[in-house]
């Protein structure tokens, strides 16, 4: 069953430079489905809209970005909310207790001056009702022993924790509450394979304790490979593939995803590897037709005059490629 | 025993810090003794978990910082000699940084840095040498000069901008690239574009490049040789092939379990062990891995081990006590053919 559903969703930046507009099409036309107790993870390139769709997703959208289309729905205690059309208080009440949102570098954003047991009692002071100073602290320690973290971080300043042990007090900040969905936006980039590692198994750990969701955003395939369950793979603002995690490393079915794969290095396998060619379109003026045509070694006339439809190819296998529409797609070329 | 095809070697450097205030002082080496050397044509790896002091040690190797012991040699002259500026350093090595976006103002066209090396280096006399120059640098990155004339930074993408800082490191012609984290804020999936340069700059130019990562999926697609570093040790160093293929240390085989298997079929089952913090293992007695080791005996916690040779890899580790010690350079000597 779907806990979080995106219909149609177009987000766009609407820029004003000295007279000049520009529209930056991040999100266009996207529809997903996330279910309760699964990993779902999203992948892409830097500038292909996937932070723009989960922050569409949580609900946080300011100027330059605006909300031109689309919906997205949240399934709360079995009823079906649409969230753009609530009160922003009642907006904000969602938030922490039914999706929490990890953002990109939110490890280095915790204030400096202040201990971690400060930044724990300022959040959970505006999120639970008044139950006394000690009484907060105590859950937050339960909390934090239950994640397996040290209890002592609490007393600590953030600079004299290590990198991945900030970022894994800030997922253990968010999973808090025990929201139903979790959304981290590239937890694990620029750390370390062994702090990688750690705070992996500390989102899956979560995940599993509190049987909810984990929406996952990075651009390393590696990463999805080793946790999510079911990936869609995001390319100039649209989902273009979008299969259970066995499949899209199995068979994937769209050119762009079988780049991704294959420029993967392997141990003991020093062949040549290639990077897809090209560099990722511009999200102001994108390619007409597929955007993924001028880098496409398979492209053909069609790629370049009309966007191919987000199909379904059997099992929750769906996929946007004329190649595959037009039936012209073998496996493991 | 240098080679004559040595261009870097560091013979025993080290770096102390001194953490605190003055009464309450803590004195961390972030670089212990080490020695390694790179030779031309060749990609040296350095690996190791972040605050391991790879980038210190690059750092010392640019000349920004001096070591508190032990020579750096640049081929065949050692920087501690010359007075002032270390102009050797500046001159022969080249450093790519890590966030091509930080290496570069956002507010100067990216032009302006290439025709500033040309100025302070005097490569050319007129401004049509100069764009040649430049040309031909951008050429073997496979970009040219019309593709950055009057661009800003934000108008590259992450993977072309890193080529562009590629390019102004290669104006001067080194003999020595460092490249430090070249590829972990670029997207996984140009990647590898970028280490295909570092392959064909190592076997067109002669380059000797020195690749530092964490990475160790990327380190083994494109190193000859590695050294992994742990808290300021090197723990084992030696051909690529070996030291990452046939773990000796048990802190490679940490590492390799730690890369995300590619298959979702293998997924990780068992759990890793993390350092809460990094001083505690700066300072601690004997082997500093000790702590985290799944092997580690009473021996390793109260004695440094000793640096050996198997299979000609350096290992410093307990488990190969019973191996034969190092001699003086054969490790070395042997490496070199």
């Amino acid at each position: 069953m779907w806990v979080m559903k995106v219909e149609q969703l177009r987000a766009f930046y609407v820029l004003d430079i000295f007279g000049v507009k520009k529209i930056v099409q991040a999100v266009s036309d996207v529809d997903l489905e996330v279910r309760e107790n699964e990993v779902y993870g999203i992948a892409g390139e830097s500038g292909c809209g996937k932070t723009t769709l989960v922050r569409a997703m949580f609900g946080d959208i300011q100027p330059p970005m605006r909300l031109m289309g689309g919906k997205v729905s949240y399934r709360v205690d079995g009823q079906e909310i649409d969230l753009y059309a609530l009160k922003p208080h009642e907006r904000r009440a969602l938030r922490w207790s039914f999706i929490s949102y990890v953002p990109q570098s939110s490890m280095s954003n915790l204030n400096p001056v202040v201990k971690l047991k400060g930044t724990f009692r300022d959040f959970l002071e505006s999120h639970v009702p008044r139950n006394g100073k000690q009484d907060v602290l105590e859950s937050a320690k339960r909390h934090l022993i239950g994640l397996g973290l040290p209890a002592n971080v609490l007393e600590a300043y953030p600079h004299q924790l290590s990198g991945g042990m900030r970022q894994r007090v800030v997922i253990a900040l968010a999973s808090f509450l025990s929201p139903r969905v979790v959304i981290a936006d590239e937890p694990v980039t620029a750390l370390d394979v062994v702090v990688q590692r750690g705070v992996l198994q500390l989102l899956q750990d979560v995940q599993e304790l509190q049987q909810n969701t984990l929406v996952i955003v990075t651009h390393d395939m590696g990463v999805l490979a080793s946790i999510a369950d079911r990936v869609g793979i995001m390319y100039a603002g649209k989902i273009v593939e979008e299969a259970p995690v066995e499949a899209i490393f199995g068979q994937p079915l769209h050119p762009y995803t079988r780049y991704l794969i294959n420029s993967l290095p392997k141990f003991g396998d020093k062949q040549m590897r290639e990077s897809a060619p090209g560099a990722p379109p511009s999200l102001t003026d994108p390619p007409h037709g597929c955007a993924f045509h001028p880098r496409c070694r398979f492209a053909m006339e069609v790629c370049s005059q009309a966007a191919p439809d987000c199909l379904s190819v059997g099992d929750e296998h769906r996929v946007a490629c004329w190649l595959v529409q037009n039936g012209e797609h073998k496996h493991d070329s | 025993m240098a080679n004559t095809n040595t261009i870097l070697e560091l013979q025993e450097v080290s770096k102390v810090f001194q953490v605190g205030s003055m009464f309450s002082r803590t004195r961390i080496t972030a670089v212990d003794r080490v020695s390694f050397h790179v030779g031309a044509g060749e990609i040296f790896g350095l690996a190791g978990e972040s605050g391991c002091g790879k980038s210190t040690l690059a750092r010392m190797i640019l000349g920004f910082e001096e070591p508190t012991s032990g020579t750096i040699v640049h081929r065949g002259k050692d920087g501690q000699t010359v007075s002032g500026k270390k102009v050797w350093r500046t001159a022969g090595v080249q450093a790519v940084f890590q966030n091509p976006f930080e290496t570069f103002n956002p507010l100067r066209p990216v032009e302006r840095y290439f025709f500033e090396a040309v100025q302070n280096y005097h490569l050319a006399d007129s401004r049509a040498e100069a764009l040649s120059r430049i040309d031909k640098a951008l050429q073997t990155v496979g970009l040219n000069y019309d593709t950055i004339a009057g661009r800003y930074p934000a108008e590259f993408s992450g993977g072309q901008l890193q080529r562009v800082s590629i390019a102004r490191s290669l104006l001067n012609e080194p003999s020595l690239l460092i490249a430090d984290e070249p590829v972990s804020m670029v997207d996984a999936s140009i990647r590898m574009s970028i280490m295909n340069l570092f392959r064909e700059l190592a076997e067109k130019l002669g380059l000797g490049i020195l690749y530092i990562t964490h990475d160790l999926a990327t380190a083994y697609y494109v190193c000859n040789r590695i050294a992994i570093m742990f808290r300021g040790n090197i723990v084992t160093m030696g051909d690529v092939e070996k030291v990452l293929v046939e773990p000796k240390h048990p802190y490679v085989e940490l590492l390799r379990a730690c890369i995300p298997e590619t298959d979702p079929k293998k997924r990780w089952t068992t759990k890793a062990q993390l350092a809460d913090s990094d001083t505690g293992e700066y300072l601690r007695e004997g082997c500093k891995f000790a702590g985290r080791c799944p092997r580690a005996t009473e021996t390793c916690r109260l004695e440094e081990p000793e640096e050996v040779e198997i299979d000609g890899m350096l290992v410093k580790c307990h488990l190969y006590r019973d191996a034969s010690p190092k001699l003086a350079g054969s490790v070395m000597n042997q490496l070199h053919k």
